[in-house]
């Protein structure tokens, strides 16, 4: 398992593309949003969705998406995922 | 209620890969990718399919629900090119689609209710921008058509993203939705 400081500058790397709040996205830290502070549009989650089932090789059924609303949650979520590999 | 869902059609050619790997299972039922690989148009059909989930998203949060993500909770069905319906658990909501060469555009309510669309062009704005100036033709129409001193109205969301109309600092009980996205803003507003 990555450590979190590690995991979250991914995760941020991951995000870049689809962001629309700069500002938030300076200031990321574990209780950011994807959608009400990053600006994300909710078809780009998917997208980012996709990119870290990519990146670390493992698959987001429905019921973890359903939880990946902000950066704590998809976190635990990619964790519970990486484990269980 | 009302909640509404706008897709600029060149933005999302620019941003958004549809067929990209695994995407099209990630958002649909499998009753609606038969409707899109049925169609002329999937391009169109996706885009379309997705506004109305948006939409209808946009109600089932303002009537009380929790946020989720999870778009295959959510399952579209076409009556025609414009009528549609939206399941969300136990929820169904009727939305009616536009589809023009510039954009792709669906409302959601929980009746056949009337409601007011006003939809705008705009360029060279970035997104808080354009969410501000879509707050302000608001409530400058409302201010308008009601009779109020525009500068006692405001509006703000809840914690859930839902936008809530205040005059004078209290609440209105007026459904409204607001959408925006590459060179388009919409409101929907509904009537009582």
């Amino acid at each position: 398992m990555s450590d979190k400081k590690q995991m979250i500058s991914e995760l941020k790397l991951i995000v870049k593309p689809y962001i629309q709040d700069e500002i938030a996205f300076k200031n990321l830290n574990e209780e950011t949003d994807f959608i009400n502070d990053l600006k994300i549009n909710s078809a780009n989650l998917v997208d980012v969705i996709l990119d870290i089932e990519d990146k670390y090789d493992i698959e987001l059924d429905n019921e973890s998406m359903d939880k990946m609303l902000n950066v704590k949650a998809a976190l635990e979520v990619i964790n519970t995922k990486i484990s269980k590999k | 209620m009302v909640g509404n869902d706008i897709i600029d059609i060149n933005e999302t050619r620019r941003s958004s890969n549809w067929e990209r790997s695994r995407f099209i299972q990630k958002i649909f039922t499998i009753k609606e990718q038969s409707i899109i690989s049925a169609s002329n148009d999937p391009f169109t059909t996706v885009w379309h399919l997705w506004s109305m989930k948006e939409s209808a998203y946009k109600v089932f949060i303002q009537a009380g629900g929790n946020r989720f993500f999870n778009p295959t909770k959510i399952e579209c069905r076409l009556d025609s090119s414009k009528n549609g319906q939206v399941q969300i658990d136990t929820t169904t909501l009727r939305t009616l689609t536009s589809i023009n060469s510039n954009y792709i555009f669906s409302t959601a309510t929980t009746h056949n209710t009337d409601i007011d669309t006003y939809i705008f062009q705009i360029t060279g704005m970035n997104s808080k921008q354009q969410s501000n100036f879509i707050h302000q033709q608001l409530l400058n129409d409302f201010a308008k058509n009601n009779s109020l001193n525009c500068a006692e109205l405001l509006i703000q969301k809840t914690k859930k993203g839902v936008p809530i109309i205040y005059y004078k600092n209290k609440p209105l009980k007026k459904s409204v939705s607001i959408t925006h996205h590459g060179k388009f803003a919409a409101y929907s507003i509904l009537n009582d």
